[in-house]
């Protein structure tokens, strides 16, 4: 039979992977809106405007999911420091790491593509929001499996 | 310093003796059995504390689960 510590993991990997994937999909046509601007026809403008919406309210339920999952581990001293022990840490510090040295090569490659074309702002500071983000939770549930 | 390939551990035939399952003894000593698993197939080199406790538990010396290869 599962343990609550090994439930309460797996739930974490799942909601973690859903708040990946859906905050991929929220930001991904909403920094295609941004790049292509004007060149865009309004149906394609609506079909990215509502795919972002609909990921943006997934994105909120998986948010929700994850604070109240760290509530919930919380309030139970065993699960808590089993489900931060020394190598969910140490995946956590290479997680962060990892989405440092891909924020560092994400921008050395926006500072290169300026000198061939002009890149919105808001591009370039969502798209680094987005490669941060994403690389952080990709790392760690790359790295959490057995 | 040792590298993690120059670390052998008799973990899983350890526990196996007292039938343990991998879950049960990261019950007792408090981290996820992942930890367990990766420590045994020498994924995740653990710390000293972990080792301690790990032997502890086990009711052997840490030099009885771990041991550098020659």
């Amino acid at each position: 039979m599962e343990g609550r510590i090994e439930l309460l993991d797996r739930t974490r990997r799942r909601t973690l992977l859903g708040f990946l994937v859906a905050f991929v999909a929220w930001q991904a046509p909403t920094i295609a809106q941004e790049a292509l601007g004007a060149a865009v026809s309004a149906p394609v403008e609506g079909g990215l405007t509502i795919l972002a919406a609909v990921a943006g309210v997934v994105w909120l339920f998986y948010a929700i999911r994850l604070i109240l999952l760290r509530r919930e581990v919380a309030r139970d001293s065993e699960a808590a420091a089993a489900l931060d022990d020394e190598r969910v840490r140490q995946v956590r510090a290479k997680s962060l790491a990892c989405a440092f040295w891909s924020l560092v090569v994400y921008l050395a490659a926006i500072r290169l593509a300026t000198f061939a074309t002009a890149i919105p702002a808001g591009v370039a500071a969502l798209g680094g929001l987005l490669v941060a983000a994403a690389a952080a939770i990709a790392a760690f549930l790359v790295l959490d499996r057995e | 310093m040792a590298d993690r390939e120059e670390l052998s551990n008799r973990l899983k035939v350890l526990r196996a003796e007292r039938d343990l399952t991998q879950e049960e003894l990261a019950r007792r000593v408090r981290v996820t059995r992942k930890t367990i698993n990766t420590v045994e197939r020498g994924v995740f080199v653990p710390s000293t504390v972990l080792a301690l406790k790990l032997a502890r538990e086990l009711g052997v010396s840490v030099e009885e689960i771990f041991h550098l290869e020659d």
